[in-house]
């Protein structure tokens, strides 16, 4: 890094165009932007249909009331170079700059900046969300472009004290971070007010400031409610509630402005999946400042895990109108919300996002809430949640049976707010018992493990993969090379085969590592009942299995691996929940004469086993 | 009009579903309305088509979503009608289906002008 060899504004320029000609040299020297940004014209599309309506909705919400189409279309654009720079920038090299919490938090600083926009009815609220959300982008850019020093401030300061940082990064980077995020605007042609705002924001000029600036600096106060920890001290709340009379709103106005920012932060933090979290609330401020503070109020306790963040229930249900209520119900008392209409997408939903709690209609067609229910219990995420069962009045007929398949609890349709909110109160206790228990469990198995494998390394053979209970790798190797001498000295043929599962990459990405475990041990029990004796069959490392048949001949090994192939193929994919067929690809290699070692041997299975892959896989080769 | 609607709509029904829309919701209650004007008269049809074909597993399972929707909206006469038809439906007793699917055809035409009524 270069340090600039003076700040003399004359050097470069007059005054507001300092840090502009400081950037440019930056650029030019490969320093600046530091963070990633859109080529012009280059869009990335949102990773999903889905995704991107619902960053539609978002600009729909945020231009609500925008008659000037013009004035949308602007939004959208700088809109979508919004979204691309926060995908392409949620982490950094920068170690201890916390990017999570960088963009939490210029997420609650926008959204406050529109609703203060509309509330007090001055600037345009979209306009004034960009303003409040890109105010200090330019800090994020400091620290990629300059790591180790960055990571030095940021030991001194935290986020929400970066004001009192600037001169320092003057000093250091020859520009503090706010004329950083002016320089970073300007250059991505983002429209024209958010860039003067900014600028404005970067000058030190104290009078006469514009009616947005004045908007992000108040809101920033609202947003660093956000990021504030239970810790902080009460003079926050003081500058809060002094800048509340400033603004010249009644208590209960701030109070439901505050809180309706909170609850869109979280919405939007879920879409754009930026980081958020629970947060004491501004209703029950009073007016010296000093408080009461509550979490959203009382109701909203009930929504919060042990965790702290707000319990997500997945609601399953074939008929719209019913999800729409069920929805708002459980939205407006805090928890987070999310639907599926039938049972296999709420099956690779729960799977994709670990909901707390699930609540399923029992009647639906094709996988009935029953079914869906045994299925989640099945996998590893699946087993702690809270299963309800929607039910009709009087209609308890298979309620033992449906016990036994692992469902928690029902409820009655319609099902009324108050017992709603009871039950789920009950839920979340069985829940917090529940996951106790789980750790409980955890660590008495951990110790259990610890003192078997201690007792097993006394014996140097920790010789039993874990997740499917076959014979590891070390094993094998040493089962292999006791074959060789018994092959050596008797004479008799020894053959090996070498199984990989297809596709299984695609497997773990589409479904999660719980589906792949699930997977792996499904094919290690039909591949163990499918061996016969004088086979042994061993994992030999993630996806693939090795089979050691003692005495065997190349037509005998051939006939076994395609009597295990074909039973995979058969009997792997039933009872599981994924969609593609699961089969394997098995390579073969007998012990003649010219194979010098164990490790050859070995190699050749494994050329085998690339051929299959070749040839279009599920099948075997030699 | 409003005693017609207290006998095709469960007025306590309806209130609960405003009082979501103002707890921060605006427009989810015409939503809803929406939503089931929308979604119910191609589940009614299938209601008929199974009956036409004598199809009582299917009579039974279109009559049970259609109550449960219905109860949604607090239309307690239709609920009754598909509570009847779901039982019959159950018992393969076809014979009085038909005359009950009208009956609940007609009551749905009041629904629906009850709950435009009431949006």
């Amino acid at each position: 890094m270069r340090i600039q060899d003076g700040n003399d504004p004359n050097s470069v320029g007059e005054g507001m165009d300092r840090h502009l000609a400081r950037y440019h040299e930056l650029k030019d020297s490969g320093e600046m932007p530091g963070l990633s940004l859109p080529e012009p014209g280059n869009r990335v599309p949102a990773s999903s249909a889905a995704d991107g309506k619902l960053r539609d909705e978002i600009i729909v919400q945020l231009c609500e009331g925008v008659a000037d189409e013009r004035r949308v279309q602007r939004f959208r654009e700088a809109w979508t170079k919004t979204v691309e720079i926060v995908s392409a920038n949620r982490s950094g090299i920068c170690e201890r700059f916390p990017y999570d919490e960088f963009w939490s938090h210029s997420l609650a600083c926008g959204l406050a900046a529109h609703a203060l926009s509309k509330q007090l009815g001055r600037g345009n609220a979209e306009e004034a969300f960009l303003c409040g959300f890109f105010y200090r982008v330019g800090a994020l850019a400091l620290s990629c472009a300059f790591p180790f020093e960055y990571a030095e401030l940021m030991e001194l300061r935290s986020l929400s004290e970066l004001d009192e940082l600037k001169s320092v990064e003057r000093d250091l980077f020859g520009m503090d971070h706010v004329e950083t995020s002016h320089a970073i605007l300007v250059d991505l042609r983002m429209p024209d007010l958010l860039c003067a705002t900014i600028g404005e924001l970067a000058g030190q000029a104290d009078g006469g400031r514009s009616e947005l600036a004045y908007l992000v600096l108040n809101a920033e106060k609202i947003a660093g409610v956000c990021l504030l920890d239970e810790s902080r001290g009460d003079e926050e709340w003081s500058a809060i509630m002094e800048m509340r009379r400033e603004l010249g709103l009644e208590r209960a106005e701030f109070a439901e402005l505050g809180d309706a920012v909170v609850r869109k932060w979280w919405e939007y933090g879920d879409i754009l999946k930026i980081h958020t979290r629970a947060v004491t609330t501004f209703l029950e401020l009073d007016d010296t400042g000093i408080t009461e503070r509550s979490l959203l109020g009382l109701s909203k306790i009930n929504a919060m895990s042990e965790y702290g963040s707000p319990l997500t229930v997945l609601i399953v249900d074939d008929d719209p109108t019913a999800r729409v209520i069920l929805k708002q119900q459980l939205v407006k008392v805090g928890y987070r919300v999310l639907t599926a209409n039938d049972g296999a997408d709420a099956l690779s939903c729960a799977l994709q996002h670990s909901p707390d709690v699930v609540i399923a209609d029992w009647m639906m067609p094709e996988m009935d809430g029953l079914d869906l229910c045994r299925a989640l219990r099945r996998y590893e995420a699946g087993r702690l949640l809270f299963f309800v069962l929607l039910t009709g009045r009087g209609e308890d007929e298979g309620i033992i049976e449906a016990f036994e398949a692992g469902v928690d609890d029902f409820f009655v349709k319609p099902t009324h707010q108050d017992v709603l909110i009871a039950r789920m109160t009950a839920a979340k206790r069985v829940l917090n018992l529940r996951r106790q228990i789980e750790e409980d469990h955890r660590q008495l198995k951990q110790q259990l493990c610890r003192m078997a494998e201690l007792a097993r390394e006394a014996k140097d053979a920790a010789v039993t993969d874990s997740l499917t209970l076959l014979p590891n790798r070390r094993y094998a190797t040493r089962r292999l090379s006791e074959e060789w001498s018994y092959s050596e000295r008797t004479g008799l043929p020894v053959s090996i085969v070498m199984i990989d599962v297809d596709r299984f990459k695609m497997v773990n990405d589409t479904h999660g590592h719980d589906v792949g475990d699930v997977v792996l041990q499904r094919v290690a029990e039909v591949l163990r009942e499918a061996t016969r004796s004088g086979e042994v069959v061993c994992r030999f490392g993630g996806e693939e299995f090795i089979v050691i048949c003692r005495a065997t001949t190349r037509e005998d090994v051939l006939l076994c691996a395609e009597r295990l192939r074909s039973a995979v193929e058969r009997f792997v994919t039933e009872g599981l929940a994924v969609s593609e067929k699961i089969t394997v690809s098995a390579g073969v290699a007998t012990r003649d004469e010219t194979t010098g070692n164990v490790d050859a041997l070995v190699r050749a299975a494994d050329q085998a086993v690339y051929k299959a892959k070749e040839l279009g896989r599920n099948q075997v080769c030699a | 009009m409003a005693d017609t609607n207290e006998t095709v709509l469960d007025m306590e029904v309806i209130g609960a579903l405003r009082a979501l829309e103002a707890d921060g919701a605006p427009g989810l209650f015409a939503e809803i309305v929406e939503l089931f004007l929308t979604d119910t008269p191609p589940r009614m049809k299938g209601l008929e088509a199974a009956s036409d074909a004598g199809d009582m597993p299917g009579v039974e399972a279109a009559a049970h979503s259609l109550k449960s929707s219905c109860g949604n909206l607090g239309a307690t006469v239709l609920v009754d009608l598909f509570k009847q038809i779901e039982m019959l439906g159950r018992e393969h007793a076809p014979e009085e289906i038909p005359s009950l699917v009208s009956k609940s055809n007609e009551e749905f035409v009041r629904v629906q002008s009850a709950l435009l009524n009431t949006k």
